[in-house]
């Protein structure tokens, strides 16, 4: 009697030969899965070869076992469990792609920023320079972060990297011609490559470089991952070529020096007058792609002066020198007159003609004062493209022993802005009460533009004829403290910007979403707490607790 | 629409006439409220409701599945159960009725617990001076975390008979799916691409008062995709 072989057998080859197969195909798999977590670099022979073992393992695991899965492929509720898995499966695949694939590469910009200070969404300023990269020229961009002190730093230092890196996914959605690539300084491989094609001995070790793609030795440099930062400097990359804007400023008559003595640091005393000087705003000026010149006297002003600027003169001009700015402006000059109300300077007449009325009195404020009355914070920005952004991020200016300005009779066709006021609280020393202009605007007004009329906005130095900035004191851009909420230096630097009508640097600001913590500050006395308490917590809680035994008392009687 | 109606308005009045809403109701004040009270005494109080959002989410994690154990595990009968599940199967509404009816009852008790969280971000508003639009950004997201594991919690309501199995396994596995965020920052990409799953990363926006598409649409796709599991796992009832 032949014996003939049980398929069902212990012993069967088929079955033997089925478990090796599975086992192996398994084995494959986790192997590749180990590979793949372990993030080891792609080896085409051994991952390929792991892959096709799996399927030959699996395939010959279905055909050692092909009966068995037709018996319970074929009942009725394992096809429709296999219909809703598959179903399932699919379901999950196309959502996967779509949140995957689809939806951040084609409307991950989309997004509403609903915070006061819109501390998550790029400035207009930024957007318009960016989408400036033209294709035939693209910009690389390489964020410097060292991942592997990553774990290391602070939870703040933590929260700020990443804000700033969503920032940069925003700037690459915003033009394809903009690359953004994150590198570690220490380990990338890539970094050797980059600093090596930008003749660098070696990266930054935080920050940020940018070069353009086919130029890699043109490259900017910038110390962090903020915005204002990044912008100024991709606008200085892609502007490197063009024409320099020289600010000259007038010395000759006790103006406050460009720049200390050599080696001298800047008074950490706010209040100290003395070694003064505009280090800090001359490097932002430099930063903003300005030349800045020292012109001794006025004699003849350079026809290549955007702007003129003069600040603290504590001696009166010569008549010939009024005349030839006065000749200046008259020829659509630019003007920021800094004034000091210590002083005896007769630059006041000259901004009398343009209407602004300069007020020799010292401005104090007692409620919003800093150490004295005369050192105080003025917190209201006005309308005017220089302060608008300011505004909107709810910063503040600091003055010390300031003058003031008033509207005086303004030439037809010119508007006054006052930029910055003091608060109804302050007043003049034995004078009138508040609120004064300490930061004030003369410029062209703006014409009325009818949104259906095509004409163009004027852009010409002629059509936006002359314009000043005037500011009650030199202090006001000698404060050696800069950043969080105050505005000094920005205000400065917007002013010289929008006098030169360079407007696409303005109002580029750091935006910190912390920087208002400070204003969102509760002072909880203990009566207070326990008054919250009791209408947010006791109250609540009671009458929750009582409508639940009010309903179980109701349902036990039914 | 109207059977999605009928079925949320017997679920809805089932909570508020059973202890469960009540109770619910009352863990949610309590804790939320202890939350508040630590903020508050803090001595860098700020007018400021992320710390606030932050710790609730955890809340929910933990309450948010005692309202979700006995939508379907209960209609099945077990842990004291009304086992009503054959009868709804014959009756004349679909699966998709019956799973949209029960999750829109329990969205809209939730939208009850976040109505009473209403008076913290009051509160701040007297006290100080909140960014508004943060709040609604919050706001905004805490609903969209809510939706997720409620969906989470009718899911697993469907896949079992006991509500107690329900309601312990959503917890275990939204805090799973809470946890697995910290992958984030893992060189790994396969563990990066494990961490996309979970629902904090997606969470971090509406905190701090972004309303991304991106993000709206990842909690809507996860929420679809549980309840089309969870609409599967009832029509499975009729052939299992």
């Amino acid at each position: 009697m032949a014996q003939e072989m049980n398929p069902k057998s212990p012993k069967s080859p088929a079955l033997i030969l089925g478990i090796v197969a599975g086992a192996v195909a398994v084995i494959a798999l986790v192997a590749l899965a180990y590979i793949k977590m372990q993030n080891l670099p792609f080896n085409k022979g051994r991952d390929i070869g792991l892959l096709a073992v799996a399927i030959v393992g699996a395939l010959t695991w279905a055909i050692c076992n092909k009966d068995e899965l037709l018996r319970v492929g074929g009942s009725r509720g394992m096809a429709m469990n296999v219909n809703a898995f598959g179903t399932l499966l699919a379901v999950f695949g196309i959502l996967l792609m779509v949140n995957y694939w689809i939806v951040p590469r084609q409307f991950g910009d989309k997004k509403l920023d609903l915070t006061a200070g819109k501390y998550y969404s790029l400035s207009t300023q930024t957007k318009n320079i960016v989408k400036t990269i033209k294709s035939d020229n693209p910009v690389e961009l390489f964020a410097l972060v060292p991942m592997d002190r990553y774990s290391q730093i602070s939870p703040d230092t933590a929260r700020s990297l990443e804000l700033n890196k969503k920032r940069l996914e925003e700037y690459k959605r915003l033009n394809p011609n903009l690359t953004v690539t994150t590198l570690d300084p220490y380990v990338s491989k890539r970094a050797t490559e980059v600093a090596k094609e930008s003749g660098l001995t070696a990266l930054p070790s935080a920050g940020c470089l940018l070069r353009f793609k086919k130029d890699p030795k043109a490259v900017e440099s910038v110390p962090s991952l903020d915005e204002s930062q990044i912008t100024r400097s991709l606008s200085k990359l892609l502007d490197d070529k063009g024409k320099k804007r020289k600010v000259y400023f007038l010395t000759g008559h006790g103006e406050v020096a460009m720049a200390g003595p050599a080696g001298q640091q800047q008074q950490q005393d706010p209040l100290a007058s003395d070694s003064q000087n505009l280090a800090q705003l001359k490097q932002a000026l430099t930063d903003d792609r300005f030349e800045v010149v020292e012109l001794p006297m006025a004699k003849e002003i350079p026809a290549d002066c955007t702007v003129l600027a003069t600040v603290g003169a504590k001696a009166p001009f010569a008549k010939a020198e009024l005349d030839t700015m006065r000749k200046y402006l008259q020829n659509n000059g630019r003007l920021f007159a800094v004034l000091d109300p210590s002083s005896k300077s007769n630059l006041a007449d000259l901004l009398k003609e343009y209407g602004i009325e300069w007020q020799t009195g010292m401005v104090e404020d007692q409620a919003l004062s800093v150490q004295e009355p005369s050192f105080f914070y003025a917190t209201n920005l006005g309308s005017h493209p220089i302060v608008n952004d300011l505004k909107k991020s709810r910063l503040v200016a600091v003055f010390n022993r300031t003058g003031s300005f008033k509207q005086g009779t303004v030439p037809t066709e010119m508007e006054y802005s006052s930029l910055v006021t003091s608060s109804p609280t302050s007043a003049v020393t034995g004078g009138p009460k508040g609120p004064f202009d300490l930061v004030a605007a003369v410029g062209k007004r703006a014409p009325v533009v009818d949104p259906k009329d095509d004409k163009k906005a004027p852009d010409t130095k002629t059509e936006l004829g002359t314009r000043i900035v005037a500011v009650g004191t030199p202090w006001f851009l000698t404060l050696p403290i800069a950043g969080g909420q105050v505005a000094n230096s920005l205000i400065a630097t917007d002013a010289v910007n929008w006098l030169s009508d360079n407007t696409k640097d303005m109002g580029i600001r750091p935006k910190n979403p912390w920087d208002d913590e400070k204003d969102r500050k509760i002072e909880m006395t203990k009566a207070k707490l326990n008054k919250v308490m009791l209408f947010t917590f006791l109250l609540p809680l009671l009458l929750c607790i009582g409508a639940g035994i009010a309903m179980s008392v109701a349902r036990s009687r039914r | 629409m109207r059977n999605i109606w009928t079925i949320a308005q017997r679920e809805v009045k089932a909570y508020f006439t059973g202890p469960v809403g009540y109770v619910v109701m009352s863990c949610w004040i309590l804790f939320a409220g202890l939350i508040f009270y630590l903020i508050l005494g803090s001595p860098s109080a700020s007018a400021d409701m992320e710390p606030l959002f932050r710790n609730c989410t955890i809340l929910l994690i933990m309450v948010l599945p005692l309202l979700t154990m006995r939508l379907l595990a209960g209609e099945r009968g077990g842990d004291q159960g009304v086992g009503t599940i054959e009868l709804l199967l014959t009756s004349p509404i679909t699966e998709w009725q019956l799973v949209l009816g029960k999750y829109l009852a329990s969205m809209l008790y939730m939208c009850s617990l976040v109505l009473v969280s209403g008076i913290y971000a009051v509160a701040f508003r007297v006290l100080g001076k909140p960014d508004v639009g943060k709040i609604i950004g919050g706001y905004v997201g805490f609903l969209f975390f809510s939706g997720y594991v409620l969906a989470l919690g009718l899911f697993f309501s469907s896949l079992t008979n006991s509500q107690i199995v329900a309601a312990v396994t959503t917890i275990v596995s939204s805090l799973a799916l809470w946890l697995i965020s910290f992958f984030k920052d893992n060189p790994s990409k396969s563990l990066q691409f494990l961490a996309w799953f979970s629902m904090l990363g997606h969470h971090e926006d509406f905190w701090r008062g972004v309303i991304s598409l991106q993000e709206v649409v990842w909690y809507c796709s996860a929420i679809y995709f549980l309840l089309f599991a969870s609409k599967l796992m009832v029509a499975s009832s009729r052939w299992r």
